[in-house]
């Protein structure tokens, strides 16, 4: 019953971070453009090449939690 | 930038171009290659972080001997994030080779052994992954890496090593000594 309460716990704290990952990238890739189209998105190419780094760090950071609570949601 | 080639992802699309009136050739086309892997005997995306190369036929890639694009220098515009897929522009292949920026490397667990995409340093920071997928214990990563970037994965650590007197030709070796 403690081993399932922690790993229930631990879940929860994952899915906030994955939560707040998602966040960041949807705010990163997503932002709304000028002409106000729903949904469109924005050329990241002109920006600095740090931010696309960032962007696909927080990608696999994404994937790894994902994975992790996929790995939780099994035990 | 320049990139290298060094293979490609399983998973191909095309485009035409699309104008009214237009007279369509392949030429004009735009091909897609991304990652993929084996679901009920064919390929499928599966993807877990979306990306794509983009080449133009216009530009000289020919869609007919893709392996014949295999070792060669593109110039390439910097990766970006399009539509929410993480981008390559493979803008045209050089008329002859030059020692390039980074090569395009798909990795795959045949090679390296299971890789661990978002485990603590698993890849060189100077390295980027455009795509991923996976399906149980199939995985394809297409990464875009300088000359001795390199990859951390279950058989050990993996470097893109140019070759010697060729430097456009880069092979990801295993490390010794790990």
């Amino acid at each position: 019953m403690r081993e399932r309460d922690a790993a229930q716990k631990e879940l929860d704290t994952n899915r906030r971070t994955l939560a707040k990952l998602s966040l960041r990238l949807d705010t990163m890739s997503a932002k709304s453009v000028s002409n106000g189209k729903p949904g469109a998105s924005v050329e990241l190419s002109a920006s600095d090449p740090t931010v696309i780094r960032h962007i696909n760090n927080l990608q696999e950071q994404i994937y790894a939690e994902r994975e992790t609570n996929k790995r939780l949601k099994g035990a | 930038m320049l990139v290298a080639v060094t293979g490609f992802g399983s998973v191909w699309r095309w485009r035409l171009r699309k104008a009214p009136g237009h007279l369509q050739c392949l030429s004009e086309s735009a091909y897609y290659n991304t990652t993929g892997v084996q679901v009920s005997g064919s390929v499928r995306q599966r993807p877990k972080i979306v990306g794509y190369a983009r080449f133009n036929g216009q530009g000289g890639f020919d869609p007919h001997h893709p392996s014949r694009m295999i070792n060669r220098v593109f110039e390439c515009a910097d990766p970006c994030v399009w539509q929410g897929q993480n981008k390559l522009l493979f803008k045209r292949p050089l008329a002859s080779p030059e020692r390039p920026d980074c090569f395009l490397v798909i990795v795959r667990p045949e090679l390296t052994g299971v890789l661990k995409v978002g485990s603590p340093n698993w890849r060189s920071a100077d390295s980027w992954l455009i795509a991923f997928s996976e399906r149980r214990e199939q995985q394809e990563g297409m990464l875009l890496m300088p000359a001795y970037g390199w990859i951390r994965a279950e058989l050990g650590k993996f470097v893109i090593e140019p070759e010697i007197g060729r430097p456009w030709v880069g092979r990801l070796v295993l490390e010794c000594g790990e």
